[in-house]
């Protein structure tokens, strides 16, 4: 009963921003039905981009994490990975396509396996701000000129981020690097067991 | 057709582990549903409120707002419309260009576009879920520091 009761909860704040959500909808509804009409519609065409990137995503990262060897992740980009790191990071970034959400686990799992904090950061910041599509779409839209010195410039403030956001991280602990809750480490974990 | 492609590539890979080793593939699938089961009702109300935040502040209003305002409001609105809100970039820069048409400074559209994908108020909930809290207060807080500056040194060089 009790473990029940404890799940309830648990599923009822994990669903605290649908419920919010919905919430929110049904008084946009009893005010302007138009624009909560708008409102269903895009929340549609966002969770079909959703289901289309998120789910191969996690595949993706989940196969990484059971193929590419610790190793072979440290020395890329990992503490002593240096420049190449840094430049392989950053490339990375700017070719990984989809949604910047998706790309949340993929930068948890590198961490776990030893990549370097500033090289992660400076990976998501390229991905979300100077991905390839999005700089191609911008040229189109803003100019080449406008494009390509955004680009220069997202370029060096991602690796400045990456760098003072990895000396804040000195003092954390695991847990607040999100190691913790690390996707995969039940997986590694398993692994690690099944080796043994 | 993205999306396609993605799981066309995803099958492939599974089917090629699946083949080398059953044991790892069955591992992958594993941590792959069980961190889908984890993040989606973080994701699900990340969609409904975007889709709340694109209804409540169309487009249209937008490049009315900023195109025609010129000036540090102006630029100060785009910041926090770009750092609160998700426009996926088929949305966002065509809008970006027509406000840089209709007037608005180099400056406003640079902290626009700069902002709304270096800052994600909307996506911190899922981004703490994988890479914690600390992270990610300090990532976005640095995101909108240095998108501003990024505009600003914009204003400066394409002037």
């Amino acid at each position: 009963m009790r473990s029940s009761d404890k799940r309830k909860a648990g599923a009822l704040k994990q669903y605290r921003m649908v419920i919010i959500a919905v919430i929110a909808n049904l008084v946009l509804w009893h005010f302007s039905p138009d624009k909560a009409r708008a409102s269903v519609g895009s929340t549609g065409s966002v969770l079909k981009e959703m289901l289309m990137v998120l789910p191969p995503m996690f595949i993706f990262v989940g196969l990484i994490d059971q193929w590419v060897p610790r190793e072979v992740i440290q020395s890329h980009v990992g503490q002593e990975s240096g420049a190449k790191g840094m430049i392989i990071s950053i490339l990375l970034g700017s070719v990984t396509i989809g949604p910047v959400y998706a790309a949340f686990p993929l930068a948890a799992m590198l961490l776990k396996k030893g990549a370097r904090v500033s090289n992660i950061v400076a990976f998501l910041t390229v991905k979300a701000a100077a991905e390839v599509p999005l700089i191609l779409m911008e040229s189109k839209f803003m100019g080449t000129r406008f494009a390509l010195t955004r680009l220069g410039l997202t370029f060096l403030s991602a690796i400045a981020i990456g760098w003072i956001v990895e000396k804040a991280s000195m003092n954390w602990s695991d847990a607040d690097l999100g190691l913790a809750a690390a996707i995969a480490s039940q997986a590694e974990e398993e692994n690690g067991g099944l080796s043994e | 057709m993205f999306g396609a492609v993605l799981y066309s590539l995803a099958f492939i890979l599974s089917l090629l582990s699946w083949r080398s080793d059953k044991e790892k593939t069955k591992q992958a699938f594993k941590a792959a549903g069980e961190s889908l089961l984890k993040t989606l009702p973080t994701m699900l109300g990340i969609v409904g409120v975007v889709g709340l935040l694109l209804a409540m502040i169309p487009p249209h209003w937008i490049s009315t707002y900023l195109g025609e305002q010129a000036g540090f409001g102006g630029t100060a609105v785009a910041a926090i419309i770009g750092a609160v809100t998700l426009i996926p970039g088929l949305v966002a820069l065509p809008l970006a260009g027509s406000i840089y048409r209709q007037g608005a400074s180099t400056l406003t559209v640079a902290a626009f576009i700069s902002t709304l994908t270096m800052v994600g108020l909307v996506t911190a909930p899922t981004e703490v879920e994988h890479l914690g809290k600390k992270m990610t207060l300090w990532r976005n807080s640095l995101g909108f520091v240095f998108a501003l500056v990024i505009a600003a040194l914009m204003e400066v060089i394409l002037r």
